[in-house]
């Protein structure tokens, strides 16, 4: 009896085996995979009604057609809140398959927790440095292992008010010296400066073009270096912006971006920082604003901060291979209408630029200058990298501290943070 | 005697429909409210970076360093001040308006029941609704505030009142006020109303005024609702969250920042539910105190 039970046991786990192994057989050779997968998004691409929804949903409607069996669940998430969704329902063990983020530092944070599924696992290093623009794939790099696939990338430019500038007979800044004597003008006839987000963003850009990398990352652990000779120079030249009154007073409540078009397109601010996106919100507000845009004014050096967002994968997923087939699957030409509806440029490497801008001409500046765009540091806790250097510039904005003062009150805090998180 | 001993045990083979029907909601609260409120008290005391779980000191005993690095954090210390000015502005103004208005409409005036319709609706606005319509009302290009005060030459220019390290406590304080309002003067207006119309006849006759009833007369009746009502009401002004995050983050720089929005960053930014269980801890304790003091009212008055 005893033999018959091992013999009906040993013959059941090898069948199982057979069956795993045929299933696996089956995933690896690509397209045939199929199943259920649960997609976080944030709720623009979404929503039906809207333009990026219904092309969004299209594309999915296409690849469960052409991947019979296969069911994909669209959840929706604010851009604000999409990060703490996806983090409190993976660390509970369950979370969507597929989640979007921001490429600004959220990717390193999930899979610092081990939220996120290694793409090892799936691909080599070799076929994603080949495929996807090195600073959007290196945002979603920890600890020498890739954690995100890069979907759409931008970069921050320079918006400027045309028909102020032409008033005031001034021209387009191009250089530091230039923005500094440009906004003097502006101030000058009474008009506002600067607008950005309230936020690092913008201005990591003024360290890039000074060559100071804030943090250098290239040990083990990172190290501040924005106290440095380069950095100093660059924080006193944005200090030196903020104290002669050079950001307009809504970026102190400019903590959404609605509010950094609001204040551009109202004729508030003359200059604003920003990404692509932004040209979407000012049109949207004032569609008679004749304005342009431009590269970032350069400093020793060209540079500006990348923007855009990837596709990451739950450690938790049960499908990890179709996850990937469906990222593959958005990510190709199939995918592109779905980034045409607002002039999005994709962070593949053999992306049609031109294709991508035909009619959307005014955009191209954030093309032409991915040559010289680079990525946030890859540091855990970005989010709260980001606020300490927000809250520096606020206090010089607030006249509460000046340059030097705030430049050491922020390089002991950055140092505590990041003794806090690696040492 | 031991009958009586009796009938105050749990009687479970007697009661068992009953116990059966209830269970699912003690279980309910059992999951939901008990779990994590021990979970938080345990997370406290251990050392839980969500950004370093592999290392050998994650989830192990911190003793009371969590409280510790909390106290010495000047943000922290700068919450608990923010909280209690925060408590203390809420509690005040929605009282003195909500007893203004419960008085006002406790008056047989026409159209009252409209009034106190009307009076209901911030209340009903959801949190959200109510922060976003105020963030656009502050707006400094396009908040009809800005605009009102520099058309009437209270202002020479547009002021982000959001965004100003003086007024961002007021403005925020200022929503919560305006929707606290209602639910405070419910209650009032509610014990106004068993007051006998006669008692306040007897007091005329007598020759007291208005000011004496009110404070002879009306206050120490309604004087146990009136606790109750501010007790809870309490609990919800420590407790408010929304308001806050969604129209400041508790910025700028952390000048609206209160416990609640305190533990929500260590806990969501910082990635240190340690930290963060301990600042909800030291919450919890407010609320807790806040709770019994209700609870021990209420006994009082049973």
């Amino acid at each position: 009896m005893k033999k018959k039970v091992l013999a009906w046991t040993l013959s059941a786990a090898m069948l199982v085996g057979t069956g795993t192994f045929g299933i696996a057989v089956q995933a690896e050779e690509g397209s045939e995979v199929s199943g259920e997968l649960t997609l976080l998004m944030t709720n623009d691409w979404v929503d039906e009604n809207t333009d990026l929804g219904k092309e969004f949903i299209r594309v999915i409607d296409q690849y469960e057609e052409e991947h019979p069996g296969t069911t994909i669940t669209l959840q929706g998430a604010s851009q604000q809140d999409i990060k703490e969704s996806f983090q409190t329902a993976a660390l509970a063990g369950g979370g969507a398959d597929v989640v979007i983020m921001d490429n600004s530092g959220h990717a390193i944070d999930l899979a610092a927790m081990g939220l996120l599924y290694p793409l090892s696992e799936l691909t080599t290093a070799e076929e994603l440095t080949a495929q996807y623009q090195e600073g959007p794939l290196n945002s979603g790099k920890f600890q020498n292992e890739y954690y995100s696939v890069p979907w759409y990338m931008d970069c921050c430019g320079l918006y400027y008010n045309a028909d102020r500038l032409e008033e005031l007979g001034l021209s387009v800044p191009t250089t530091w010296e230039e923005l500094s004597t440009t906004l003097d003008a502006v101030l000058e006839a009474g008009y506002g400066g600067i607008i950005t987000y309230q936020s690092a963003y913008a201005f990591y850009s003024f360290f890039y073009q000074n060559e100071c990398p804030v943090f250098d990352t290239s040990g083990e652990t990172p190290t501040v270096v924005i106290d440095n000779e380069a950095g100093t120079e660059a924080w006193n030249y944005i200090c030196d912006i903020i104290e002669k009154g050079g950001l307009v007073e809504s970026f102190k409540e400019a903590t959404t971006w609605d509010k950094v078009y609001e204040s551009f397109a109202n004729g508030e601010a003359t200059f604003l920082l920003g990404g692509d996106w932004c040209a979407v919100g000012v049109d949207e507000i004032n569609p008679d604003l004749n304005y342009g845009i431009t590269h970032m004014v350069s400093g020793k050096t060209q540079a500006t901060i990348l923007g855009g967002w990837t596709w990451n994968i739950n450690a938790n997923t049960e499908n990890p291979e179709l996850a990937y087939d469906l990222i593959q699957y958005l990510n190709s030409e199939k995918g592109d209408s779905i980034l045409a509806v607002e002039g999005k440029i994709s962070a593949r490497k053999d992306f049609d630029y031109e294709k991508a801008l035909e009619g959307k001409e005014r955009l191209q500046v954030f093309t032409d200058q991915f040559p010289y765009t680079m990525a946030r540091p890859a540091i855990i806790n970005e989010k709260a990298i980001d606020e300490l250097i927000t809250n520096a510039i606020l206090e010089v904005d607030y006249g509460q501290a000046d340059a030097a003062q705030s430049l050491e009150n922020l390089t002991m805090k950055l140092n505590e943070n990041i003794d806090l998180n690696y040492n | 005697m031991q009958k009586k001993v009796k009938k105050r045990g749990l009687e479970l083979r007697k009661n068992w429909p009953g116990y059966l029907l209830i269970a699912p909601a003690v279980l309910a609260i059992l999951s939901l409210s008990i779990y994590p409120l021990f979970r938080g008290i345990y997370l406290s005391f251990v050392n839980y970076n969500l950004v370093r779980p592999n290392e050998a000191i994650f989830n192990t005993f911190a003793g009371l360093q969590n409280y510790v690095k909390i106290f010495t954090n000047a943000v922290f210390q700068q919450s608990v001040v923010n909280t209690v000015k925060w408590t203390v502005v809420n509690l005040v103004a929605q009282l003195i308006v909500a007893m203004l208005l419960a008085l006002a409409l406790n008056k047989k005036l026409k159209g009252r029941s409209l009034y106190r319709t009307l009076i209901l609706v911030p209340w009903a606005v959801p949190h959200a609704i109510a922060a976003m319509t105020f963030t656009f009302l502050y707006n400094a290009n396009v908040g009809i505030i800005n605009i009102l005060a520099v058309k009437l030459g209270m202002l020479t220019e547009s002021i982000s009142w959001l965004g100003s390290i003086d007024y961002a406590f007021w403005c925020v304080a200022l929503v919560a006020i305006w929707k606290g309002i209602p639910f405070q003067m419910i209650f009032i207006l509610a014990a106004l109303q068993g007051i006998p119309e006669s008692v306040y006849e007897s007091a005329e006759m007598d020759g007291a005024s208005r000011w004496q009833s009110f404070w002879r007369i009306t206050l120490p009746i309604i004087k146990e609702p009136l606790a109750i009502a501010t007790i809870l009401n309490l609990i919800g002004i420590v407790s408010c969250f929304n308001t806050i995050w969604l129209m400041t983050e508790g910025g700028p720089l952390y000048s609206t920042e209160i416990l609640y929005t305190f533990a929500y960053r260590e806990a969501f930014i910082n990635h240190n539910f340690g930290t963060a269980a301990a600042a909800s801890v030291i919450l919890f304790l407010f609320m807790a105190l806040f709770s019994w003091i209700y609870l021990r009212m209420v006994r009082e008055k049973e």
